[in-house]
């Protein structure tokens, strides 16, 4: 089966918020994601596999590019203030502290078109293809 | 149908669901407890004409008057041997013989069940210190019904509109403790988690879910997130550790106090004779400590010891018949709000729900020392159900106002701090 990719803002079915929804709070990490490929992952080509979506999309469907859920979780339970402002209730409410293991969700794959250049940087070097830190 | 029952005409009663209730004339009830009466009550029974029927009773003090923190109260006087002065001798109440069952005081005539109103509707508290309910005989509770709604005119509805007490800092309206009761209910019934799971999820919900003031609308959101997300976490972190020296210590501290509840023999005993049964009781409290000690329950000691009692599986709790009993007992204790009351007095309910998580592992741990009793290597049914029987009679007594400021502390720490609950019950699952 084939499917378009489709800019929704966010797709409410599944739990997932966008990264617009974020940006709200943590917009120096919004800006700094928005300059690494990330973000635009899901922007080459206009149809894909269904197999491609798990890591072109953060949600498997409808948002676009690797965007902060794709990592961290779906956000329908942890975004509200109340909750993210105390680590531990923000990850009982679902967000996720990534590892390497979750980059390799993708980095590691064996998908035959893509060069090597997908595979996962240098340790020292994640912070500039994911997103800045808060100092 | 849900764990609950709620009437349709008002006054509304909520209950839980699946029990079940017919006297056997045990006498269990008249035995031991303290009868206090409502407004009104004293001038009644103190009008009742003996002379002629039970002659005995004629020159007898039927009241007696006790004084607590709250004030003082009247209370049915109890014969040496603890039971009540009107018990007759083959368990029959004296006042419903002569006079019907009307003429008794509200408590009798409600027993096993309890009334609180909370907001506007009556929680019902049921006790499993009542044979029938812990064995699960007779008809439904719902058959009840009719015979609450006409014992509800004696009740003062006026109550349910008090403010409770939520933590030291803040107090609820009844209908937001009904909120928080039901948001714990909810996980207590979520048949997706075992029980040691849901008692987790319970723990982990109050420790992160009531951290602000409970009546804002932030809260609100924080509890219901929670809710949702605890569940499916707790599901993923296995827990680790067991109990350290000082939980230890308080767990069968308190157990020892929930089993044994001390006699009224104790109270009357004088002098040397009375130190030397406390040392006993002390002794057999801290015995876990020691291979050979035995332990005790309803006042008597097993010849069975600690270690043996620790060998026995737990069998049918982990079973799911074995999580719904559970799960009926605890929904009984939220909504008849036992695991709010201490003696008198009132807990607040961050400090109460942990109390009450705990009661999980010593059912465990009670119902294995009753099937050691039988000489057997796995609890059944009937183990179960005996220990929660044993658990509930003086659950809400054990208070901690009563002991050593020391002590107290011990505890209130322990409860509050170190997730007792949790470490509890992977000690009472690990044999």
């Amino acid at each position: 089966m084939r499917l378009s990719l489709m800019w929704v803002g966010a797709s409410l079915l599944t739990g997932y918020i966008g990264a617009e929804r974020c940006k709200l709070c943590h917009r120096a990490v919004f800006e700094s994601w928005q300059r690494t490929p990330h973000s635009s992952t899901g922007t080459v080509g206009v149809e894909a596999e269904e197999r491609c979506l798990s890591c072109h999309t953060s949600d498997g469907a409808a948002l676009r590019g690797v965007q902060c859920e794709a990592c961290h979780g779906s956000g329908e339970d942890y975004w509200p203030a109340e909750v993210m402002i105390d680590p531990e209730k923000a990850s009982m409410a679902g967000l996720i502290r990534p590892t390497e293991a979750t980059c390799r969700r993708c980095h590691g794959s064996d998908e035959p078109d893509h060069a090597r250049e997908f595979d996962m940087p240098p340790e020292a070097e994640w912070t500039r293809w994911v997103h800045s830190r808060k100092p | 149908m849900g764990p609950l029952a709620e009437t349709v005409s008002p006054p509304a009663f909520s209950f839980p669901d699946n029990l079940r209730f017919e006297c056997t004339r045990c006498g269990d009830c008249c035995r031991g407890w303290r009868i206090l009466l409502g407004p009104g009550e004293l001038e009644r029974l103190s009008a009742l004409d003996w002379n002629g029927r039970v002659d005995r009773l004629v020159e007898t003090k039927i009241v007696e008057g006790v004084s607590s923190h709250r004030g003082s109260h009247n209370v049915l006087a109890r014969r040496p041997d603890g039971a009540c002065v009107f018990l007759g001798a083959e368990n029959q109440c004296q006042i419903h013989e002569h006079f019907g069952g009307e003429a008794k005081p509200l408590v009798c005539r409600l027993f096993p069940f309890g009334f609180l109103p909370v907001g506007d509707r009556i929680a019902v508290d049921v006790s499993f210190a009542c044979r029938s309910i812990s064995a699960g005989i007779g008809a439904p509770v719902s058959d009840r019904v009719p015979e609450w709604s006409k014992l509800a005119f004696d009740v003062d509805l006026e109550q349910g509109q008090r403010l409770y007490r939520f933590s030291k800092k803040y107090h609820v309206q009844g209908g937001l403790l009904w909120e928080l009761e039901h948001e714990i209910l909810g996980l207590v019934s979520d048949s997706s988690m075992s029980m040691f799971e849901r008692v987790r999820a319970v723990a982990e919900f109050m420790r992160l879910g009531t951290t602000s003031d409970p009546r804002t609308d932030a809260a609100r959101t924080l509890r219901q997130v929670m809710a949702k997300g605890i569940p499916k976490q707790i599901r993923e972190r296995p827990a680790e550790g067991g109990m350290d020296k000082t939980q230890r210590a308080i767990f069968f501290h308190l157990m020892f106090l929930l089993l044994n509840p001390t006699p009224p023999e104790l109270y009357r005993a004088s002098g040397k004779a009375r130190q030397k049964e406390v040392a006993r009781r002390v002794q057999a409290a801290n015995g876990y400590k020691f291979g050979k000690a035995r332990p005790w329950l309803e006042n008597r000691e097993l010849t069975e010891s600690y270690a043996s009692v620790d060998a026995v599986r737990p069998g049918y709790l982990l079973s799911d018949s074995g999580d719904r009993l559970f799960e009926q007992y605890l929904s009984a204790k939220i909504l008849g709000q036992r695991f709010l009351r201490e003696g008198e007095g009132e807990l607040p309910f961050v400090e109460a729900v942990p109390r009450l998580l705990v009661l999980y592992p010593m059912l465990l741990w009670t119902a294995k020392a009753l099937a050691s009793e039988r000489g057997a290597k796995d609890v059944i049914e009937d183990d179960a159900r005996g220990a929660l029987r044993l658990l509930d009679r003086s659950y809400g007594e054990v208070r901690l106002s009563e002991l050593p400021t020391k002590q107290r502390k011990a505890w209130q720490f322990v409860f509050m701090e170190t997730g007792l609950e949790t470490a509890a019950t992977i000690d009472m699952l690990g044999a």
